[in-house]
């Protein structure tokens, strides 16, 4: 099964679950944050990325510069598991 | 959470290429390791606080009143999964990243659930060899 089908039925789910009301400031709310231009103000192709050193779930320190040591690096950014 | 198990499975893959896969998210490590508990996953979840690395970014935003009321309402408490107050978010990213530190595709979506597929990210990896 493809990512996309599975964020279909995420989407399809939300629309039946939640009532229209908050589903419709939700919406509203995606659109305004898309509308400020964020994207195209967001970190962009050619860009160095900035350096960083955060905690991992095993409580150890990670930082960019090791993992690029060691060679290309995919950065997910996640909102958090609710 | 979808994207980061979408990811798992193709967690081989991109170590084949040379790369490593991380995860960078505004949760406490506490809250990762409750979620790890119930489905594993081999890559590491780093905890970005207050949202501060996305900030960096440019990807990190406000949680408004109106929302934060309907989150609150779905039993979502992000000042508790997140450690602090700020009711921010960063936006959903997947970012490849060259050996040498330079960008070389982003796909980044306010909507969580307009996500690229795992392949395009491996085919953004492929390229940087070619």
């Amino acid at each position: 099964m493809t990512l996309e089908t599975k964020l279909a039925e995420i989407r399809d789910a939300s629309a039946t679950r939640i009532p229209p009301e908050k589903r419709e400031v939700m919406l509203a709310e995606t659109a305004a944050l898309r509308d400020t231009g964020i994207i195209k103000k967001a970190i962009q192709v050619g860009d160095q990325l900035p350096p960083f050193s955060l905690e991992n779930q095993d409580g150890d320190m990670v930082s960019s510069v090791a993992l690029l040591n060691q060679g290309a690096v995919v950065l997910t950014v996640f909102r958090g598991h609710w | 959470m979808v994207e980061l198990y979408a990811l798992q499975e193709i967690n081989s893959d991109i170590e084949t290429l040379g790369a490593t896969l991380v995860a960078i998210t505004p949760q406490i490590p506490e809250k990762s390791v409750e979620m790890l508990k119930k489905q594993p996953l081999d890559f590491d979840l780093l905890s970005d606080a207050g949202n501060d690395y996305a900030q960096t970014l440019g990807l990190r935003h406000e949680v408004r009143g109106e929302l934060q009321n309907i989150y609150g309402s779905f039993g979502i408490d992000l000042p508790k999964s997140n450690g602090e107050q700020s009711w921010t978010l960063p936006v959903p990213a997947r970012v490849v990243i060259d050996s040498s530190g330079i960008v070389r595709a982003i796909d980044a979506d306010p909507d969580y659930t307009r996500r690229p597929e795992p392949a395009k990210t491996l085919a953004d990896l492929r390229a940087l060899a070619g």
